[in-house]
């Protein structure tokens, strides 16, 4: 397998194997969730070293010395086996070798090898070979794609440095939000949605290790009436570098420009609509999402709620709660489709698929069979 | 006003040197062995103050003699004691202290026969010259008294004049043995005078000397090598460290990454001469404790129980014992009872400083 990663300083400067070792060495150590939560328990030296170094040896598997006296980048201490999804209770968002299955976030694993199917962050692939350092829909970001900072996704954005940008989150008591578990609003770092500074939302305890229509994640969304952005929603996470994929500021009046055609967040579309509430058009084929007169929640294709009191387990029971987000489809890490898409959009047949309303068909429901 | 108080030796000649080494025919040695030592002395650095009796201070005919390895159960001096390496206290462990090869060969680090951690990463220092195999007491190799220059001088040699001189109390000179902390030459700092060599309480303690920046290897703006020998420029008690273990001390120059390129976080190594800020969790610890110790930006005349967030400094003795200590990396801890998030608001250790880290 072609492993790309030559990022200095990073713990993937080195051979695949070393790569593997490296894992199972931060793999071993234990980073627990207190309470489910993500804030970290255990001893110190699980995750940091002082001065790395001990019996004269280097504390890191690679001899990189960290910043925040840790003994991994992000990377590093997010890289597990196969199986390893939340082993130690770390999450895993890279792997190994391909997992057979992933947390909600999805793997970077394919993107080691193939661009298109995952975000390509520094540490893990080389920058893309056809977008370079311009995310699709977005300006380019100057250098290449990092976990976290200025060119990233996770901590404080106007921070440069990854390390700063998540300063104090990792070791942050549980928010829970309104009472609620795992809920938290987005006031600050700590208070956002893994880490997406100022995203709202629930976050599952075992970040989807174990996924149904009743534990689950659940996303925050807005229910637009125009196409002008919206704060604090997943997908709006998404629109800060990929802008013009989720929002706009005018109606179609040429190309390239909106989301509906006519500013009103109502078909026609021009690109496929994010916070956008399905509720609003359940008298059609949407209505059946989750199953006729059932309307579970699909993990496969998941929406949000403009309210993060309780998980849903049932959608389209009331306004705002089946609000369709950029994750509905794809997988904010990588997946092993193209487009880091949930489903493999070339099995996707308008009439001609065996139903199931599985992949884009979990909202067109009618257009499969 | 400077509170320098003269602590030169006092008592009989007798109690500590021997003319010939005899008397009665018998040795003078404190170990009654028949070496004669230096100087006419009755035993060597550890032979004077490493007597492994159960005093951690030994009172020879009214001179006190600070002990750094006993069985004393009432507790130890401010550097530790050199018997958890020997396991005369505790648990032996050659991962306790200081490995000087005063202590005999069983207790000399395997692993740092020939290196040492966080050594200095500059041309001519790479060699580790300060090692297991040759970590004395004192003198070109040891941490006490005149350090490198000509006749290299070693252990009681290196101390020539410095008992006999000694000053005590607030040390600001700190250009000889004599009259630098604890006879570590160029170290300023203040010597408890209520509880002489101990810190016994958040009132009663010895001040160490910090900066709020730490040094950048260098042999122009900032060399160690003067003429009083090797001594930290800076003057801190860390700088002194960073003069052997210059990577844990020392911002980033050259091949040396050090703590990181300047004082602000995130680090890569845990920072020394820095201040404790006066914000975040850091701003809770408040009152002195003497399981974790900072260090003054200037030297004061007196210990206080007071701590400044945002004046007050992390040092290397803040988490080490300077000679041993009953926890593997000389730490004033259990590391491994570090626990975050599952102590319970302890507010010691670590998280002394790192106040929201342990509930």
């Amino acid at each position: 397998m072609r492993y790309t990663s030559k990022t200095t300083g990073s713990i993937f400067t080195v051979r695949k194997m070393s790569v593997a070792m490296a894992a199972v060495l931060l793999g071993a150590v234990c980073l627990l969730p207190k309470g489910g939560n993500a804030q970290v328990t255990g001893q110190c030296v699980n995750c940091h070293t002082m001065h790395n170094s001990q019996g004269g040896a280097s504390m890191s598997a690679t001899s990189t010395v960290y910043r925040s006296l840790t003994k991994g980048d992000c990377v590093g201490c997010h890289t597990g086996a196969a199986t390893d999804l939340t082993d130690n209770n770390i999450p895993k968002v890279n792997h190994t070798a391909a997992p057979a299955a992933t947390l909600a976030g999805g793997s970077f694993f394919w993107a080691q090898t193939v661009d298109a199917k995952g975000h390509n962050v520094k540490g893990v692939s080389n920058v893309d070979g056809v977008l370079g350092n311009t995310p699709p829909g977005g300006a380019a970001l100057g250098s290449q794609l990092t976990c976290a900072g200025t060119t990233g996704c996770h901590g404080d954005r106007a921070q440069g440095d990854e390390y700063a940008a998540l300063s104090g989150s990792h070791h942050a008591p549980p928010q829970n939000s309104g009472g609620v578990a795992g809920a938290v609003d987005g006031s600050n770092l700590v208070n956002s949605y893994r880490f997406l500074n100022g995203t709202k939302g629930i976050e599952a305890a075992d970040w989807e290790k174990t996924v149904s229509a009743a534990a689950h994640n659940q996303y925050y969304g807005v229910a637009r009436t125009t196409d002008a952005a919206v704060a604090q929603t997943i997908s709006a996470l998404c629109g800060q570098c990929h802008g013009a994929f989720h929002a706009s500021s005018a109606a179609h009046a040429a190309n390239d420009v909106g989301i509906s055609y006519s500013n009103n967040m109502t078909s026609p579309w021009v690109r496929h609509p994010t916070d956008f509430d399905m509720f609003t058009v359940k008298a059609k084929e949407y209505g059946d999402y989750g199953g006729n007169g059932v309307n579970a929640y699909v993990p496969q294709a998941p929406v949000a709620s403009n309210s993060i009191a309780a998980v849903k387990s049932t959608v389209l029971q009331t306004a705002g709660d089946a609000i369709v987000t950029c994750i509905s489809c794809h997988r904010a890490h990588g997946s092993d489709q193209a487009d880091l898409l949930r489903w493999d959009y070339t099995a996707m047949n308008a009439h001609a698929s065996a139903g199931g309303n599985v992949g884009c068909f979990a909202c067109h429901t009618t257009k499969d069979t | 006003m400077q509170t320098r108080v003269s602590a030169k030796i006092t008592g009989e000649c007798d109690n500590c040197h021997t003319m010939h080494n005899s008397q009665q025919g018998a040795s003078m040695q404190f170990n009654s062995t028949a070496k004669v030592e230096r100087n006419l002395l009755r035993g060597d650095c550890l032979g004077c103050h490493g007597q492994a009796t159960a005093q951690k201070i030994v009172n020879i005919n009214g001179s006190l003699v600070p002990q750094v390895m006993h069985s004393d159960p009432s507790g130890d001096l401010a550097a530790g004691n050199f018997g958890y390496i020997t396991g005369i206290k505790g648990i032996a462990s050659n991962s306790h202290g200081h490995n000087v090869i005063a202590l005999g060969e069983a207790f000399r680090d395997a692993t740092f026969v020939s290196t040492l951690p966080g050594g200095i990463v500059q041309a001519f220092h790479d060699g580790y010259i300060v090692n297991a195999s040759n970590l004395t007491c004192a003198g070109v190799n040891g941490c006490h008294g005149y350090r490198l220059a000509s006749g290299s001088p070693t252990d009681v040699v290196a101390l020539k004049g410095a008992h006999h001189n000694n000053v005590d109390g607030q040390l600001l000179v700190a250009d000889t043995a004599a009259n630098s902390y604890r006879f570590l030459v160029g170290v300023r700092g203040y010597e408890n005078q209520t509880d002489r060599w101990q810190n016994a309480s958040p009132s009663s303690h010895n001040e160490y000397y910090g900066a709020t920046t730490p040094m950048t290897l260098g042999c122009s703006a900032t060399s160690c090598h003067g003429s009083n020998g090797v001594s930290p420029p800076n003057h801190t008690i860390s700088g002194f460290c960073g003069t052997c273990h210059g990577n844990f001390h020392t911002l980033s120059a050259g091949d040396s990454d050090g703590i990181g390129p300047n004082i602000t976080s995130p680090f890569i190594r845990h920072p020394n001469d820095i201040v404790l800020p006066a914000s975040k969790e850091y701003q809770n610890y408040t009152t002195y404790s003497v399981q974790a110790p900072i260090g003054r930006t200037a030297v004061p005349a007196s210990a206080s129980s007071v701590v400044t967030p945002g004046a007050d400094v992390v040092t290397c003795l803040s988490c080490h014992m300077a000679h041993a200590s009953p926890y593997p990396d000389m730490l004033r801890w259990d590391y491994s009872q570090m626990n975050a998030h599952q102590s319970g608001d302890v507010n010691t250790g670590c998280f002394t400083c790192h106040t929201a880290k342990d509930n």
